[in-house]
């Protein structure tokens, strides 16, 4: 028998999803509703019953009178160790989110447990022993882990397991008062929000990104035209965003965003291991460039040869034909 | 003011898998022949950070510190011709194949010898094995306040003023020294180093440690988390490729195919 514990991110109404893919993912282990406790982390959890129901699992333990500084894991790691304190859990499972990627390590060090991070799945053996799958050297190499203490850690990547969706339980919640002294030195003084208007990346259905081979920012005014045609979204590589064309929100990859769209469709992306951590789990890749060696069409379904300059116009003035229709 | 970069030597990044072999013993990268070592990228924007810092406040000392096997004088040095003042190096054959928990506690045990520090730099992960965790274990272990993923880190006496990447954008924090931060390439490009720094730093000396020298006996070295596999992920690369008469014709049939396929 497991105890597992889940963390859970409130982050003032909006539920993270990743608690509902870390529940799918104890789903396909066989753990069964009794063993998992998910412990919720947000501000002032005693209003917010209707959206902690919506958590399909059966028990929920949230503290209710905190104020976390806007999710700040210096706060959140007492919080958080408080928690295991009391429920002494033998797995913990944590999304790598901004949070929990800041998170894991921090009770994996605090407490000297062995942390799998930025896994993508988890294989159980005969003896119900548990490996964590990662990848390793920006996606080039995959790797097998054992956690050799008690408790193990597995902070999961977003976006690789669907959510979990059973209605049929409803979870039974435990608030707790928080007693201890949350102070610290860092306070987190305000967010500034850099995303661009209209759909955002990591929700978009269809992503469209540009890498170095479009040569500067000017071309990003033709994604932008396709992208409003088919009500996709824009990114790139790093390449571009360290060059200045794009600002770095637009990132896609491994120390970028990590997006999942139905359609990811590339201009002129290489598609370095590094990048693909960041869209390896879009449905469909299609992509455009000059070079029939390049890495993308590893990834990719549907390739297009050639010099952008010239498909491109090609491809817009079928889009617009293929609206108007 | 002493501010501490931690920085590793890894495998170049870019270059393909094809030179990179696997040990299955002790699971180690082994780069082939002629395939070079670079300074972990993140962490030279680490010390572009302490550079900044230094130049705006003055009165910094940097030290540099780097636990490994082996060290290529030219890459680890760098650090010192970038302008760096002091570089630490702790060699062990053990180190190469040490999981996260075992590198936070030779850090410690080293920072015990050679610090304490103001400020502590480090990088948002190592690009061998992306773990992304021994910079916050390290904070944890000194039982500082950890700010990840910086791109701006301005210093005002004690204060200091951090702006950090977060997916939908930027975070704006304070804190006070001592502190570890760890460093992002939104911080920026790293400088090339000059003739004179190069020069600078053919003259400094690299401190070196053994284990023995930091009172750590091979018996306190236990790795927690056992590797079981290392593979190439397979590739499924059976792209169609798009026909056309010209590339004005092929981005055409593209948009077509998209369409045929209920794609967009
Ligand atoms: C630790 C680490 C983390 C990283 N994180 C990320 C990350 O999060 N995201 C990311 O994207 N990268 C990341 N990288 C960088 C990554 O390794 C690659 O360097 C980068 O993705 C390359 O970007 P690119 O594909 O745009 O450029 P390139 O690799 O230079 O590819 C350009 C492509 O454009 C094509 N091209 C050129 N001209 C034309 C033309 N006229 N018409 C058509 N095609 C053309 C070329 O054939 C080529 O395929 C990381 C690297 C490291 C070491
Ligand atoms: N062997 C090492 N020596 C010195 N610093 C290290 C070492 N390994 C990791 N670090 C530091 O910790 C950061 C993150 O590494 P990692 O947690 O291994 O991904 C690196 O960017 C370095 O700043």
């Amino acid at each position: 028998m497991n105890k597992v514990l889940v963390l859970a991110e409130l982050n003032g109404n909006d539920l993270d999803n990743g608690v509902f893919e870390l529940l799918s993912l104890l789903n396909n282990l066989n753990v069964s509703n009794d063993e998992i406790t998910v412990c919720v982390l947000g501000d002032n959890l005693q209003d917010k019953d209707g959206i902690l129901k919506q958590i399909p699992c059966s028990k929920i333990l949230a503290h209710s009178n905190i104020d976390t500084n806007n999710l700040n894991p210096n706060i959140l790691s007492k919080l958080a160790s408080s928690m295991i304190e009391d429920l002494q859990p033998n797995k913990i499972l944590i999304s790598k989110t901004n949070l929990g990627q800041d998170l894991a390590p921090r009770l994996a060090f605090k407490f000297g447990w062995g942390l799998v991070n930025d896994c993508l799945n988890i294989e159980k053996n005969e003896n119900n022993d548990w490996t964590g799958i990662r990848p390793i050297f920006g996606g080039n190499f995959m790797s097998k882990i054992n956690i050799k203490t008690p408790t193990e850690i597995y902070c999961v990547r977003p976006k690789v397991f669907d959510s979990l969706t059973d209605k049929t339980i409803s979870p039974e919640i435990e608030y707790k008062q928080f007693t201890n002294d949350l102070e610290t030195k860092t306070k987190v003084l305000k967010r500034i929000n850099e995303q661009s208007e209209g759909i955002k990346l990591e929700d978009a259905d269809i992503v469209i990104a540009g890498g170095r081979g479009l040569g500067g920012p000017e071309p990003f005014e033709t994604l932008d035209e396709i992208a409003g045609l088919l009500n996709a979204a824009v990114g790139a590589s790093r390449a571009v965003c360290d060059a200045g064309w794009m600002d770095h929100s637009y990132q896609i990859g491994l120390t970028g965003k990590n997006i999942s769209p139905n359609l990811y469709l590339t201009v002129a992306i290489s598609g370095a291991s590094q990048h693909m951590a960041g869209c390896g789990n879009s449905k469909h890749i299609v992509s455009i460039d000059k070079n029939v060696e390049a890495n993308i069409f590893n990834d990719a379904e549907f390739g297009a040869i050639g010099d952008w300059k010239n498909i491109l116009p090609g491809f817009l003035d079928t889009l617009k034909d293929l609206v108007k229709e | 003011m002493k501010i501490l970069v931690c920085v590793k030597e890894v495998i170049d990044p870019e270059v393909p898998v094809s030179s990179i072999d696997i040990d299955s013993n002790g699971w180690k990268f082994v780069p082939k022949q002629g395939v070079s070592t670079v300074l972990n990228g993140f962490d030279e924007n680490a010390i572009e950070a302490a550079l900044q810092l230094k130049e705006s406040i003055g009165d910094v000392e940097i030290s540099v510190l780097s636990l490994g096997k082996d060290f290529s004088m030219d890459v680890i040095k760098k650090p010192l011709s970038m302008g760096c003042q002091n570089l630490f190096l702790v060699k062990d054959d053990i180190l190469e194949t040490s999981d996260s928990f075992v590198i936070v506690n030779v850090l410690y045990e080293t920072i015990n010898k050679i610090g304490p520090f103001d400020l502590i730099l480090c990088g948002r992960h190592a690009s061998d094995w992306d773990n992304a965790q021994v910079p916050i274990g390290l904070a944890e272990k000194l039982n500082l306040d950890c700010v990840t993923l910086a791109k701006s880190i301005e210093c005002n006496n004690n204060n200091i003023t951090i702006e950090r990447v977060i997916s939908g954008g930027i975070e704006v924090l304070k804190s006070e020294l001592p502190v570890l931060i760890t460093v992002s390439n939104e911080y920026g490009e790293p400088r090339y180093p000059n003739l004179r720094g190069i020069m600078t730093a053919g003259k400094i000396q690299p401190q070196f440690f053994s284990l023995e020298d930091l009172g750590i006996s091979a018996n306190d070295i236990n790795n927690i988390n056992e590797i079981t596999d290392i593979y190439i992920p397979e590739k499924n690369s059976n792209c169609e490729f798009i026909k056309g008469e010209d590339e004005y014709d092929i981005g055409r049939n593209l948009a077509l195919k998209l369409r045929d396929k209920n794609l967009i």
